[in-house]
């Protein structure tokens, strides 16, 4: 089996001195975007191979922690003439802050990304101050 | 004239010349996380080539894009994928705090191991995965023959 070096895009692997995993297969950090619009933060997690039922997201404390396992099995009778990615499942993790509002968190997938909503608490939104005329 | 004398040693070697070019290749080709040269030009999906004896299987990752954007075209035996992966509809005061992800279009040309039969392709697009099955054609399917018993 070649493996081609593939311009772009490379998944990061997780090494067991990163974090503790447990479970068969590789882990990878999946490539993510955060944006921040007046109201909300949005994080985007690129997790191709994922099914909806494969991801559980976990709030503990202040740390947002997002898995997913691929069902993608490997190949078996087939011949692999050329392969470019890697198949593992993923492993990410944000530590939020008490701006967001935590019961208010959305998640949803969509194509293999991830999208994770998360409000901001009311005291940190951009608020207009009027100023009153006399 | 000290200006022209410089020492030997500061002088770039060929050597080092080429540690550097060749570095920049790399950042260049693999998009190497350091720098954000090129970031969404050389976006590419990586894609995977595996073949059976009836039929060959391109397999690419394509998370967050819409099959719609995707067009497939088989020439001869050479398999053509372009797309472009949008961004998401434009927010009005995005912030961005990280951007990992590409955008783009791309294009990526296959050299199919096999002619396959362009009536019978499908193409399937799960999670973020698309998948392309190609059927061989009959003349280059292996055949077995069986030795008969005189």
């Amino acid at each position: 089996m070649e493996t081609k070096e593939h311009p772009s895009v490379e998944k990061k692997k997780i090494t067991p001195d990163k974090c503790v995993i447990t479970g068969k297969g590789d882990w990878y950090f999946p490539q993510s975007d955060i944006y921040e619009t007046p109201d909300n933060f949005t994080i985007l997690i690129d997790m191709p191979g994922v099914d909806t039922e494969h991801i559980t997201i976990d709030l503990r404390d202040n740390e947002l922690v997002i898995n997913g396992e691929v069902s993608q099995e490997a190949y078996r009778d087939e011949k692999v003439l050329y392969n470019e990615y890697t198949i593992g499942h993923y492993h990410r993790h944000f530590v939020i802050s008490d701006a967001i509002n935590r019961d208010k968190i959305e998640a949803k997938m969509s194509d293999g990304v991830l999208s994770l909503i998360l409000p901001k608490a009311e005291h940190v939104k951009p608020r207009k101050i009027e100023v009153k005329a006399e | 004239m000290a200006k022209d004398l410089i020492k030997w040693a500061q002088l770039p070697t060929i050597s080092s010349m080429q540690e550097e070019m060749n570095r920049m290749f790399d950042r260049f080709f693999k998009g190497g996380e350091s720098s954000d040269f090129g970031m969404t030009a050389t976006w590419a999906p990586p894609l995977d080539l595996s073949e059976t004896a009836d039929k060959v299987t391109v397999k690419a990752e394509i998370p967050g894009m819409d099959p719609k954007e995707i067009d497939i075209s088989i020439q001869g035996d050479t398999l053509i994928i372009k797309g472009e992966k949008k961004e998401e509809k434009e927010e009005k005061g995005k912030n961005y705090y990280r951007m990992e992800r590409r955008y783009g279009s791309f294009s990526r040309v296959v050299d199919l191991p096999a002619s396959v039969d362009t009536n019978k392709v499908t193409a399937e697009c799960k999670n973020g995965v698309l998948e392309i099955t190609m059927q061989k054609k009959e003349e280059v399917k292996p055949k077995q023959i069986s030795v008969k018993v005189g």
